[in-house]
């Protein structure tokens, strides 16, 4: 309100502005530090320094102001000053980032200038810890735990910001991932609903990583938990060329920043290879990656009273993948490799207007390119024919040799050998455009900026999908679905967000107020436009400023920060267009040949996803109330946070009766014609098979059949039930003991998930048969799932405790970790709001022993699991109660009771709701760095390099567990790193 | 002096110390008395006699023992410390009435601790069928190129071992869950199977049984019928090293209402008649295949007396149990008097061999290592065989088909072979003790290859 208002107003009158200029020098050696970067944060203002190291910033509003100066391979200095006249003259010294200095941090920092919780982590860092893929940073976010680096896991290459609880196939999938500016985004992925795969980006080349987890400025769009930043290296460096070596992976990457000279830019190239393997015992089965990028950066329309413009552009290919073929341990012929060939284009501007009524102008787009074919090879043999079913229609449908009619619904795979060569083309691509305007004002002391912006992204699939080498030998059920048909995914969000610093008195209060406004568009989809609105919400109250407060004061700073925000995470192509379902039943089969053919008849019916018209885009509202401050020199820094995924997307069946005919070999028995000269067909509507004589000379028989009921199965996207988390982060530096030059370092998190599924879902006893024989006539209406359990609590408590000894001196930093897990819980849960879901029985026969009423959660009794409704063939929309139902049948019915008694679940154990604690474990890592002269820096370190063979115990069955190859820490491990810098 | 002093007393402690070790040591490797003492039925009119054959294996090691027994039925062995599976087979024969007693002990741990006890076995009369399982081939063969397996084309020979003509009427094949022999099996309740109930025992048949039906068909004596339990095809054509199962006169176990997965239940061949096919009266679980155990199945034959309706029989649910409350493990329960005869397959190799066929309708279990195209082969009763008159000349003797020389092998110990003596005219009466520890060996290649 503040903003618009003052619009209105003259603006000459109350702000006073000034220009602030000086030089930037390095502080060694006295040489200019050009394309140094020197920002003023609250009025949006910053400059580049030209190759003499001077700078100029005008129209500086009057007040107290940060000021930042940043370059590549120095240490960025923060300054407060209060301007009330012209600044001219300034002299700065940055320092060369090296372990000589006094400063150094090997572990996450946190920003103590952000609204929300946000931590950044830089070169020094991630050298120190060996980075070889940008996932293994989750381990320095509070109560991390290290995981072994390996680029053979797809699934630990996913970064997932306050995921705790989800599952590792879906994991990543609300985290946003950006490089330079741009998302890299998984919508795109048909196959499947997880988070982005970041092994294809080159590690080596990274400059810093910022993770922010609180509640994100209304910029970042489609996200759920958080977001992490990765900036690459622009600047100009020296050649620097690194291998990292632990048993398993290889990386060798050598990166220089080039000086064009003459004001012409900068260009950094990087190259980096690196290699996986899997097994130690046979290193055949590798994942690599190739990776080289490119970026010019510029600084175009300097000078005094100019306009200066920031530009860079990159371009990033990869090449590289998963290939078992060279395997000599695996079958002849049998080999898997999976491409993961990518090209990204970005490009950035940032154009400081400097005037009244705007800042400065933002733009960033890319193009972001991925190849991520997967080619599968398997010698298959067998000494009869098998029916290959590709028919996409409706109707009954005779096999056909495949010489005879390539394209009939149902082929014959002759008896024999074959290799089937089984293609996945994806080739997913993302496009992105962002243009933001920036408008920083200050009216008095209040420091105002205003950001509005306007992001489009679009994403589709040029793949084929699945698909065979040689049609004649596609598998058993393939069916053709081109993803390039399907039509692109197109997103344009609209935002504003104003952010006002009021200081009153000795402190000041931050408020951010942000609205975001996505639509997403897809083309002839039933799904059409779709608009929604995030609003975000961030406070923070500076009671106690740290550069301001007087020395010697026990409370040296102290701020409190809450947020609120509503993100809306849109569904990706596997939810939109789910692939179609293929219901088959054979229905005859006739007699072998003696070359092993024989020709089977399916009746078809496929279904597409029924379209929901009341499906709800997932977002997840998540409060955020934090405090920072500094006790005696020890800085704390914690946060606590309670997220609801509201409307999580989940994919359900659906069951709709059907009746077939059944033709056995019996019914043809009174054929005549000699089994070499029949041909078999059957009526695509009716089902009735008839025998014709290929000669002519016999009369055609019709065969008899019997009439069968069976259900056909049809998906549909639905929303699920909430998932709770709640957490609480904390961080203690404790400060350097200066004796012992040694730095203590507390942090850890608690973390709590809830999530019970209730959603009724239909579940079918497929190839079950009935009490009478038949195919199995009930359906199932299960709360949530079918299984025993449709929910589950955990909590986890973890600490980590780091020492870091850095010796400047020698140029050396040692850090001690010791990482540990305090509590574990698991709880399987089964509950339902409209009743019991899961009874306790006396015994373990769920037909005879009767229902308790005993807690399930105590464990001790075997339970059983009842689903809400069922319904029958004939009236398949009918809901009827299950439990009275199936008392009644008891007493009156023993056939439907046999055949309910089909939809129980029993568990398998008396334990199974029982909470599961484990108990404590830890492990200690020690890594090492050393810098030798000014060229080399040598790390070391190794993960549980105690090896700690202890047990855990597990209070569920009471039994313990060992630590040593289990999932709770990691294996022993190692690595080396050299980097040499020349 | 003080030196001196301390030298003695740390070499004291030091022969101390290794005096302990050597007698624990000594300990670990002497041997103990262990007895067996066989306990014969009350109600029978045989008791205990000499000369019985017991046998013990250590199931670690695979080291075997065999002693006889005494005229009160016990027989002591020597062994070292481990875990044994004992068994006792005592054929006994009155006025053409063959009666066989069997008992087993399984998984019994041995220490130290048990020597000069007496263990005791109980034994139990059994009755010997006419249609015995004569050859069970299930372990597959490799394929052309030696490297994949190739598993569906598993057989069953039945043969009738007696003088008169043995029924087909509701003869059934049946297997047990769990399928396979190692691992853990929770039908095992303090050393004892759920199932064994004395005269109420019944064997637990999984997922489905095929059955012949109300036929008339007999099986003339000294002849066989071969039924195929995957397919009923020419195999030979496609993988050389397998069997050619499409011959007129074959079964085939086929009934694609239940069962129609491609693979494992393909058409016969068009030469096979409709009237040879064996169905399934009713399906328990959701497979749309007959999960044969292709590694160590227990395998049963039973018959429903004249009367009963199979398919009645098994829609009934008192006739029906789940295996530790699985759905996957419903299962069907076959009284004992049913049951004509059985085949208990342990895997080779493996230290933890589960029973799960009862004492009395198979008492020990034989060992046989699959995917290399053996068969499990029933051994010729040297005796009875050469007894019959004319016999003796046509016989061929000189048996290669065992497999005693390979790990975990076994032959005949007759020495005859059967097939080539059938072929050469002669009448064959196989061994039948309700024992395939020593009723079985693992012969080389399948004898429809011969």
């Amino acid at each position: 309100m503040a903003a618009v208002l003052s619009l209105a107003l003259p603006c000459g009158a109350y702000a006073q502005k000034f220009t602030v200029s000086g030089v930037v020098l390095n502080k060694e050696t006295k040489d200019p530090v050009d394309m140094a970067v020197v920002n003023l944060p609250n009025s949006e203002l910053w400059a580049v320094a030209n190759d003499k190291g001077e700078f100029t910033i005008k129209n500086v509003p009057k007040g107290a102001t940060k000021l930042t100066i940043s370059c590549l391979g120095y240490v960025t200095q923060e300054f407060d000053m209060n301007i009330q006249r012209d600044v001219t003259n300034m002299v700065f010294h940055l320092e060369t980032s090296t372990l000589a200095i006094d400063n150094v941090v090997v572990t996450a920092r946190e920003n103590q200038n952000s609204m929300t919780t946000s931590r950044t982590i830089d070169r020094t860092t991630m050298d120190h810890m060996q980075m070889i893929n940008v996932s293994d940073i989750t381990s320095l976010l509070p109560g991390g735990s290290t995981i072994n680096p390996t680029l053979t896991s797809a699934s630990s290459a996913k970064i997932g910001i306050r995921e705790y609880g989800e599952s590792s196939s879906t994991i990543g999938f609300g985290t946003g991932i950006e490089v330079d500016g741009v998302r890299i985004t998984n919508n795109a992925n048909f196959s499947a609903m997880t988070g982005v795969d970041t092994r294809s980006i080159a590690s080596a080349n990274v400059e810093s990583i910022e993770v922010i987890t609180g509640v994100p400025s209304v910029e970042y769009g489609d996200i759920a938990t958080g977001i992490v930043k990765i900036n690459t290296k622009k600047g100009r460096t020296p050649y620097m060329l690194s291998t990292t070596i632990n048993p398993r992976t290889k990386q060798f990457a050598l990166d220089k920043g080039f000086d064009l000279g003459d004001e012409r830019g900068i260009l950094n190239f990087s190259v980096e290879r690196a290699r996986s393997i899997q097994d130690l015992a046979s290193p055949y089965t590798a994942y690599d990656r190739n990776t080289a990028t490119l970026n010019y950066s510029n600084t175009f329309n300097q000078g005094e009273n100019r306009q200066p413009l920031r530009f860079s552009i990159g371009f990033t290919g990869n090449l590289g993948g998963y290939d078992s073929e060279a395997d000599p341990d695996a079958y002849k012929n049998d080999y898997t490799e999976n491409r993961d060939n990518s090209l990204r284009v970005n490009t950035q501007l940032n154009w400081l207007l400097n005037k009244s009524w705007i800042t400065s102008l933002e733009f960033s787009g890319s193009v972001n390119y991925s190849d991520r074919q997967q080619r599968v090879n398997t010698n298959k043999s067998s000494s009869t024919s098998i029916p290959a079913r590709h028919g996409e229609e409706e109707g009954y449908f005779m096999a056909q040799n495949y010489e005879t009619d390539p394209d009939a619904a149902v082929t014959l795979i002759p008896a024999g050998y074959w290799e089937e060569l089984k293609i996945v083309d994806d080739k997913p691509i993302d496009f992105s455009a962002q243009l933001k305007a920036n408008w920083a004002a200050r009216w008095g002391s209040v420091n105002s900026k205003l950001k509005v912006g306007l992001h489009y992204t679009g994403s589709g699939n040029y793949g084929r999908g699945v698909y065979y080498d040689n049609p004649k030998y596609a598998a058993e059920n393939w069916r053709p679905d081109d993803w390039s048909q399907d039509p692109f995914m197109h997103n344009v969000a609209a935002y504003i967000e104003e952010q006002l610093t009021i200081p009153i008195g000795s402190t000041s209060l931050d408020l951010v107020a942000g609205l975001r406004n996505d639509n997403t568009m897809i083309r002839e989809s039933v799904y059409g436009t779709v608009s929604s609105l995030s609003p975000r919400f961030n406070v923070k109250y500076t009671v106690f400023d740290g550069r301001f407060r007087k020395k010697g004061a026990a409370l040296r700073s102290l701020s409190f920060r809450a947020g609120w925000g509503k993100m809306v995470k849109l569904p990706s192509s596997y939810t939109l267009f789910p692939s179609p379902i293929y219901n088959d039943t054979q229905v005859f089969a006739s007699p072998a040949a003696s070359d092993g053919s024989s020709f089977v008849a399916y009746y078809m019916n496929p279904t597409i996803s029924v379209y929901n018209p009341d499906l709800k885009w997932q977002h997840t509202n998540q409060t955020e109330v934090g405090v920072d401050f500094n006790l005696y020199g020890i800085q704390v820094s914690l946060s606590a946070f309670y997220n609801k995924t509201v409307n999580p997307y989940i994919v359900r069946d659906i069951w709709t009766p059907y009746t077939y005919r059944l033709t056995t070999i019996q019914d043809l028995n009174g054929c005549e014609i000699p089994i070499d000269n029949r041909i078999y067909s059957i009526d695509r509507q009716t089902g009735v098979v008839t025998v014709t004589d290929k000669t002519g000379t016999m009369e055609s028989f019709t065969a008899d059949n019997t009439t069968k009921n069976i259900f056909r199965a049809s998906d549909m996207a639905d929303n699920g039930s909430d998932y709770t988390r709640a957490g609480l982060e904390w961080v203690v530096d404790f400060g350097q003991i200066r004796a012992l030059r040694t730095d203590i370092r507390v942090d850890g998190a608690f973390n709590y998930y809830k999530h019970v599924e209730q959603t009724i879902m239909q579940s079918y006893r497929t190839n079950a048969n009935g009490a009478d024989g038949q195919p199995f006539k009930y359906i199932a209406w299960n709360v949530g799932s079918a299984n025993a359990s449709n929910g589950s609590l955990s909590k986890q408590l973890n600490l980590n405790l780091t020492l870091t000894t850095h010796i400047p001196k020698i140029r050396t930093i040692i850090s001690l970790r010791f990482e540990s897990s305090l509590y574990r819980f698991n709880q399987s849960l089964s509950e339902w709001d409209g009743g019991t879901r899961t009874y306790a029985i006396e015994g373990h026969d769920p037909q005879n022993d009767p229902i308790i009423g005993q807690d399930i959660s105590k464990g001790g009794y075997y339970t059983v699991t009842y689903p809400a409704y069922y319904s029958t063939f004939e009236n398949p929309d009918k809901k009827i109660p299950f439990f009275e139902a199936y008392q009644n049948a008891k007493q009156n019915d023993p056939e439907l009771y046999s055949d309910l008694t089909q939809l129980i679940q029993i568990s398998g154990n008396n334990y199974l709701f029982r909470p599961s604690k484990t108990s404590a474990y830890c492990a200690f890592n020690i890594s090492v760095t050393k810098e030798i002269g000014k060229i080399a820096s040598l790390s070391f370190y190794a993960n549980n390099c105690f090896s700690n063979m202890g047990r855990v115990h597990i209070s569920q069955n009471d039994t313990y567990l060992p630590l040593y190859k289990s999932t709770y820490i990691q294996d022993f491990y190692y690595g080396v790193s050299l980097r040499l810098k020349f | 002096m003080k030196k001196i002093f301390s030298v003695l007393i740390l070499a004291t402690l030091a022969f101390g110390g290794c005096l302990n070790n050597f007698d624990e040591d000594e300990k670990s490797y002497s041997d103990m008395q262990i007895s067996i003492q066989l306990n014969y039925p009350a109600q029978s009119e045989f008791g205990p006699q000499a000369g019985v054959s017991v046998r013990m294996t250590e199931t670690m090691k695979g080291t075997v023992y065999e002693v006889m027994t005494d005229e009160k039925g016990m027989a002591t062995f020597t062994l070292v410390p481990g875990r044994y599976n004992a068994v006792a087979t005592d054929k006994r024969a009155e006025n053409a009435t063959i009666t066989v007693f069997n008992g087993s002990l399984n998984n019994r741990n041995i220490s130290m601790a048990d020597d000069g006890s007496i263990l005791p076995i109980d034994l139990q009369a059994s009755s010997l069928s006419q249609l015995v399982i004569k050859e069970f081939y299930f372990g597959g063969c490799k394929d052309n190129e030696g490297s994949k397996t190739y598993q569906y084309d598993k057989y069953l020979i039945l043969y009738n071992n007696s003088d008169l003509d043995a029924p087909l009427y509701n003869l059934s094949l049946s297997m047990t869950y769990p399928y396979n022999s190692s691992g853990t099996n929770y039908d095992i309740v303090d050393g004892k199977l759920i199932y064994d109930l004395g005269e109420d025992s019944w064997l637990p048949a999984a997922a489905a049984f095929w059955t012949f039906g109300p036929t008339d068909e007999v099986v003339k004596p000294g002849e066989q019928i071969v039924i195929a339990l995957n397919n009923a095809n020419d195999n030979t054509v496609t993988y050389n090293n397998s069997v050619d199962l499409s011959d007129p006169s074959y079964y085939v176990t086929y009934d694609p209402e239940d069962f129609y997965n491609a693979s494992f239940h393909p058409a016969p061949s068009a030469n096979i008649p409709t009237s040879h096919y064996l169905t399934v009266p009713v399906k328990l679980g959701t497979s749309n295949a007959w999960p044969l155990s292709g590694i160590s199945p227990a395998f049963f034959l039973f018959a429903a007396p004249l009367g009963v309706d199979l398919t009645e029989f098994a829609m009934n649910p008192d006739n029906q149990n789940l295996y530790n409350n699985m759905k996957a493990g419903a299962r069907f329960k076959i009284p004992m008097d049913w049951i004509l005869d059985g085949i208990e397959v342990f895997k080779a190799g493996d230290s933890k061999n589960n029973k799960r066929l009862l004492s009395t309708v198979d008492a020990g279990a034989i060992l046989f290592t699959n995917t290399l195209g053996y068969t499990c082969y029933r051994n010729v009763d040297v005796e009875a065989t050469e007894a019959i008159e004319g016999n003796k000349e046509k016989l061929v003797y000189g048996y290669q088909y065992g497999t005693a020389d390979l790990a975990n092998g076994s032959t005949d110990p007759s020495g005859i072979d059967a097939e080539a003596s059938i072929r050469n005219g002669a009448r064959i009466i196989y061994q039948d003790t309700n024992n395939s520890t020593s009723d079985f060996h693992m012969r080389r290649q399948a004898s429809l290859r011969d």
